[in-house]
């Protein structure tokens, strides 16, 4: 895959990628209500691949990403009942995955976080910056060691986040969802998480400032 | 003209492109004669990207999107056969 590929959402509002893909889909829902194991099996087959392309991107980590993949399995199989197919099912799993995804990430050891507060851009009476910021003179050189670096070090400035914020920016900028799919899953207003994401990201662009300008062994 | 302030604070709307038109203007204006704020919203970009890019897999890590473990389908199927045989107990 390509990483352009990559670096677009992943399972927003795909369906099984079959042809007749309604009738599939719609007989496929159809044994998968019945439950039976075969037809999750096949949907493991068709779509667990992109499942666990999201789950790596949200956990870092393979055992972790794995997991949640099949605890989402279950899930869909214990609330199959519930899903009402306005939203296609691939969709729907996505939704899950996500959510088993942010789970896992809350029962890991939590840590004493810093307040989002310390990691905003501040000004002067005026309204100007407090401190003025400067270019990022920091340059990927193509997408061998030093890219791996960089990404490493962007890993653990996210999850440097608090957590409220890093699960914003899980959602809308790694995992793919819309700013509705988002609040849905986090069960807030489509405003609320538009300001928190906005706010995650100048966080995370405070927490990355040092290295990108050059000031700061990685 | 806007502050600094509010250029920072509208910045993810500016980028979406949901500023009304004067608003965006506005905001133009400030950018013109404010490298500061210019090079804020060069790096809440590269920020945007760096994230996005963060979750591609580093040299050594797994990523074979099109296909799932063997080991892994396995043990769905016998999670789902023991649930469902559950449910109809």
């Amino acid at each position: 895959m390509t990483p352009r590929a990559q670096a677009e959402p992943v399972l927003g509002g795909v369906g099984l990628g079959v042809s007749g893909e309604a009738e599939v889909e719609a007989s496929l829902v159809e044994r998968l209500r019945a439950k039976d194991p075969d037809a999750y099996v096949e949907l493991l087959k068709l779509l667990g691949g992109r499942m666990l392309a999201v789950a790596r991107r949200m956990l870092n980590n393979e055992e972790d990403a794995r997991d949640a993949v099949q605890e989402a399995m279950l899930a869909c199989c214990k609330h199959i009942d519930t899903f009402d197919g306005r939203s296609q099912v691939g969709t729907w799993l996505h939704r899950i995955v996500v959510n088993a995804c942010l789970m896992k990430r809350r029962s890991r050891s939590r840590r004493p976080e810093r307040s989002i507060e310390d990691l905003l851009p501040t000004f002067v009476e005026d309204g100007h910056q407090t401190r003025s910021s400067s270019a990022w003179v920091r340059q990927e050189v193509g997408g061998g060691g030093s890219g791996d670096e960089l990404r490493l070090l962007v890993r653990r400035r996210i999850d440097e986040l608090p957590e409220g914020y890093r699960e914003v920016l899980l959602l809308r900028d790694i995992a793919g969802l819309s700013t509705e799919a988002a609040a849905e899953v986090l069960g807030m207003k489509e405003n609320a998480v538009k300001t928190r994401l906005h706010r995650a990201r100048q966080a995370l662009r405070a927490l990355l400032d040092p290295a990108m300008r050059g000031e700061e062994a990685q | 003209m806007m502050t600094c302030k509010e250029v920072l604070d509208f910045l993810m709307a500016y980028i979406d492109n949901e500023l009304p038109t004067d608003q965006r203007d506005d905001f133009d204006r400030h950018l013109k004669v404010c490298p500061s704020c210019v090079n804020y919203m060069k790096s809440y970009r590269e920020t945007v990207r760096l994230s996005r890019e963060s979750a591609l897999p580093a040299a050594g890590e797994v990523e074979c999107e099109g296909s799932v473990p063997a080991e892994m389908i396995e043990a769905v199927r016998h999670a789902i056969r023991h649930a469902a045989a559950r449910e109809k107990k």
